[in-house]
């Protein structure tokens, strides 16, 4: 149900996968890590350049979707 | 804008995150540590009542005088060596998978730790280890910093250097050989230590940023860095406020340089101060800025417990001590300072044009879970050892559950801190500047001079009874 609201979790400027974020964030994996609980949900969006929550919203939402249909078009 | 020019664009190989889902437990190490250590305690329990324990697997170097000893000594128990290898590659290697590393990178990077491991840990046992200083956990760090700071080691490697994953695994075993008794008993006098200096860091270092004239949300960032887990607390707290991306890594940046710092210099001045282990053990809790490298200068200055003269404790009393500061009184409030400052960051602070939902869910999404773990274990082991009597507890639980848990805990320690030298690479760490560098170590300053007052001073014959008979 919540997939098909506007959230960064659903958006394609948005990413929170572990090893992506280690990536990302140089050091990430030296004294902390991408896989711990702590971080909860959060992940990089791309758009504003920052680390949000997947539960964060923005007036530039782009659904995650959109891509998955077009890449299948 | 073309939306298209948005959309990330991760790494060969980087999974993207399934639109719109959150993180379910197991994809998280703390679910993975927590079954682990859980796991290894019930075994050990279970065996003792099936007599086939885990005695025979927790394998260690023993004390060593020549080269053909322990030459002599490791051929002798090849085969309990590889088993070890095979259950640690096992129970890690699973949980990796579940994670979405692979495989065919982890097992050959954990094999390399194994094995480097192994050799640090026979240094220790040598019987002139103490004498040139050749603690274990500075041993495993120094040589992990030295390789990968002057080898190019490939990055797939980094695979199996999971520092996280092994110091969680650690301190779920931990719980096993810290009473139950004394995480309740001893609990609030952490908490009510770690709040004031948390509180005070969190305030000098937030306040010396904005100052300096850096950003709201880059210097809570620092600020959480340096009060309550470090790298861990910055990057929650970062994606709590919605901080700028290049502030994560610079923060990470400044909180590695000054933990690596604390990890050999906490224990040096502990030592020329002579204190005690139980005392150390809490300034260390108080004033390290990692979880990590807090359990490498802990366990160290633990080893000199009985070979330094002037410094009365014994060993586990520094790990138990840094244990309650910063398990218990830091690390656990995390989630609770997520929430309070994405509070403020929405309702105080310039909006970034990102709408943040500041629930209170949080606290709990951000718990470090593990905890969760090593309460678990210590719980199990207190509910054995009501069942003995003291005698019985010394002579058959000692041997045949707690020093076997207590050497499989060493193990993943160690695994631990050779991990934090081989990633941490400084050529790949982020410029921080000098006023991100100059904020964060006023913060420095403040911490251990009052971690020091606190652990020593106020609460110094609380923290020096730790562990007495």
């Amino acid at each position: 149900m919540r997939a098909a609201q506007p959230h960064c979790g659903n958006c394609r400027a948005f990413c929170n996968a572990a090893a992506y974020l280690e990536q990302q964030l140089p050091g990430l994996h030296s004294l902390s890590s991408g896989y711990g609980a702590v971080r909860g949900d959060d992940g990089l969006c791309a758009v504003h350049g920052r680390l949000v929550s997947a539960q964060a919203h923005c007036a530039r939402h782009a659904a995650r979707l959109v891509l998955a249909a077009a890449a299948g078009s | 804008m073309s939306s298209l020019s948005t959309a990330i664009q991760p790494g060969p190989g980087t999974p993207l995150p399934v639109p719109g889902s959150q993180r379910n437990g197991f994809q998280t190490e703390d679910a993975w540590a927590i079954l682990l250590g859980v796991g290894l305690v019930l075994a050990a329990v279970l065996g003792l009542a099936s007599g086939v324990g885990i005695k025979w697997l927790a394998i260690a170097p023993q004390k060593w005088s020549s080269g053909a000893e322990i030459e002599q000594q490791l051929a002798a128990n090849a085969g309990r060596y590889l088993a070890l290898f095979v259950f640690w590659a096992g129970g890690f290697g699973i949980g990796a998978r579940a994670l979405g590393i692979r495989l065919t990178q982890f097992l050959p990077a954990f094999f390399a730790v194994f094995v480097l491991s192994t050799l640090i840990m026979a240094l220790g046992a040598w019987s002139q280890a103490d004498h040139y200083n050749l603690e274990p956990p500075l041993v495993a760090l120094a040589v992990g910093l030295l390789l990968s700071n002057t080898l190019r080691l490939p990055r797939w490697l980094d695979a199996g250097f999971r520092v996280e994953y092994y110091v969680k695994t650690g301190i779920v075993l931990l719980g096993a050989t810290l009473p139950l008794t004394l995480v309740l008993t001893a609990g609030p006098v952490a908490i009510a230590q770690a709040a004031v200096v948390s509180l005070v860091t969190f305030g000098v270092i937030f306040a010396a940023a904005r100052r300096l004239g850096l950003d709201p949300r880059f210097a809570a960032t620092l600020g959480a860095g340096g009060a309550v887990c470090g790298v861990s607390a910055a990057i929650a707290v970062a994606g709590a406020v919605g901080a700028r991306k290049e502030h994560g890594p610079i923060a990470i940046t400044i909180v590695v340089f000054w933990a690596i710092v604390m990890i050999f210099l906490l224990p040096l001045v502990a030592r020329t101060l002579a204190l005690p282990t139980g005392v150390a053990g809490a300034w260390i809790g108080t004033s390290e800025f990692a979880d990590a490298a807090g359990f490498a200068a802990a366990q160290a200055y633990g080893g000199y417990a009985g070979h330094v003269p002037g410094i009365s404790g014994n060993a586990d009393a520094a790990v138990s001590a840094f244990t309650l500061m910063k398990v218990i009184g830091r690390d656990l409030w995390i989630g609770i300072w997520a929430f309070v400052l994405s509070i403020v960051a929405t309702t105080r602070w310039e909006s970034t044009g990102v709408q943040t939902r500041s629930a209170p869910a949080q606290i709990w999404q951000r718990f470090p879970k593990f905890v969760i773990g090593f309460v678990l274990t210590s719980a199990l082991i207190a509910v054995l050892t009501s069942l003995y009597g003291g005698a019985d507890y010394a002579r058959i639980l000692k041997p045949e559950v707690i020093a076997p848990i207590k050497t499989l805990r060493t193990w993943a320690f160690t695994f631990c801190f050779l991990s934090i030298g081989l990633t941490t690479r400084w050529r790949e760490l982020a410029s921080a500047g000098p006023r991100p560098f100059l904020a964060f170590s006023a913060g420095v300053a403040v911490n251990v001079v009052l971690g020091y007052v606190l652990s020593v001073v106020v609460f110094g014959g609380y923290w020096s009874s730790l562990g007495a008979p």
